[in-house]
């Protein structure tokens, strides 16, 4: 193995599946680790898996390379941490920083904090409140849906991080309470859009990047990727349609008998 | 007031003011839309952790999708299928020079700002009538909830495939543009 490979090596694996598990689409890792690489003096390839990510850097120089493979962690969506790892492929590309310039920046991005939850909770509860609107619905619905969708993700962060239960498992209890909460239209008849409410209630749990991802892997010819995000935006998809049904026999929304 | 308008009869004035009154009540319902889809994709991109300046573009890019798709479905009585496609082109083509501007990755805005567009009535239209199919009911019934269920999910399932290959075409035509957003 040649040893002046080993920064880049390590460095372009660790870079990959930070930039894979933050939700970056396959075009924009191969894109980026080729373009650090190549600001090295090295070439890159890359093979990304569902859940490994594979680089080997060979050396322009002497023709030697070096493969390294990563385990991707659970997807966490976070366009910052993309953003600005992306930033750090141009500026490797423009200004050819040094080594532990590069390592320093990036251990800045990783460990750089997200929005509130607080704040996230707010503004997706608002966010689900517009969505009823947009659907038709009148205000006391917006109202319900406001609650319904704070108390649902709070509880799905909670159960997620605090527990640490299985994010299908948080999903479906999430989208369960988030519609037996929206059910109070029809229970207290508040509001002349019930329906709105209980069918926007559960909308931010709905996996839309993985499912745009998938789309664009497809686009990139990385089916195996996408058939994967795919199949996991497919799941989640599944665990919220079932708490809502849940939640509908349950309240006995929709039953005739 | 402006000159020609002061120049104007009064017949002439109340035609133009009817005519700003009706221009008014029909764009008012396609201002609300906007206004709230950009709530809404801004609600989104915090579940993204989005940058802080992609906030802007995000409510931008969902307001002008959201805005083409109430427009054409609207006005030109377009079905909401192919509305959506043109909502999702639309999103697309602008999230490039916006994410230039903004120094932001184009998929970054462009992703939350197409979730407002997301057939939620539909879905919840398939899972109603699925739950239905599941009690015992006459025959008529039973098909009548089975049409609806796969009408509205199929409806749903090509809106979103439409949507997805309308916002991620662009990103790939314009790929020399959109991958160096952040340089």
């Amino acid at each position: 193995m040649n040893e002046g490979n080993v920064f880049p090596v390590d460095f372009l694996a660790d870079y990959a599946a930070t930039i894979l598990r933050c939700g970056a689409t396959t075009v924009r890792t191969e894109k980026n680790v080729q373009r650090i690489a190549g600001a090295c003096g090295y070439h890159a390839e890359i093979n990304i898996y569902p859940r490994h990510v594979d680089v080997n850097v060979t050396n322009v120089g002497n023709g030697k390379n070096t493969t390294r493979s990563r385990a991707i962690p659970d997807w966490e969506i976070n366009f910052s941490t993309i953003t600005a790892l992306s930033r750090l492929s141009w500026r490797c590309h423009d200004r050819h920083p040094k080594q532990e310039i590069i390592m320093r920046q990036y251990r800045r991005i990783v460990n750089a904090r997200r929005i509130s939850s607080s704040a996230v909770i707010s503004l997706t509860a608002l966010a689900n409140a517009s969505f009823c609107r947009l659907f038709g619905g009148d205000y006391a619905s917006m109202a319900i849906v406001l609650v319904a969708t704070a108390c649902g993700f709070y509880m799905k962060g909670n159960l997620c991080s605090k527990w640490k239960l299985d994010a299908r498992a948080a999903i479906f209890m999430a989208g369960c309470v988030s519609a037996i909460l929206s059910c109070a239209g029809y229970v207290f008849n508040i509001g002349k859009t019930p329906d709105v409410a209980l069918a926007t209630s559960v909308l931010y749990l709905v996996p839309g990047i993985h499912y745009l991802n998938a789309a664009s892997d497809l686009i990139n010819r990385h089916y195996i990727c996408a058939i994967c995000r795919f199949i996991h935006a497919g799941i989640m998809t599944i665990c919220l349609s079932t708490g809502l049904y849940a939640a509908m026999t349950i309240m006995r929304i929709g039953l005739t008998h | 007031m402006p000159v020609y308008w002061a120049l104007c009869s009064h017949d002439d004035n109340e035609n133009r003011i009817n005519t700003l009154k009706y221009t008014f009540y029909i764009m008012l319902p396609i201002i609300e839309d906007c206004f709230f889809a950009a709530i809404a994709a801004v609600g989104f991109g915090s579940i993204s952790n989005i940058p802080t300046r992609a906030f802007y573009g995000c409510a931008f890019l969902a307001a002008a999708g959201h805005g083409t798709r109430t427009l054409l479905m609207g006005m030109s009585c377009i079905s909401i299928i192919w509305a959506s496609l043109a909502g999702s082109i639309v999103i697309g083509l602008l999230s490039i020079p916006v994410s230039s501007h903004l120094k932001t990755p184009a998929e970054s805005m462009s992703y939350p700002a197409l979730l407002p567009m997301i057939p939620g009535m539909y879905a919840y239209r398939t899972i109603n009538a699925l739950l239905q199919c599941t009690e015992p009911s006459p025959d008529n019934i039973l098909i009548h909830n089975l049409c609806t269920m796969s009408y509205n999910g199929l409806v749903c399932t090509i809106i979103i495939l439409l949507m997805l290959i309308g916002v991620t075409i662009p990103i790939f035509f314009f790929d020399k543009y959109s991958f160096s957003a952040t340089r």
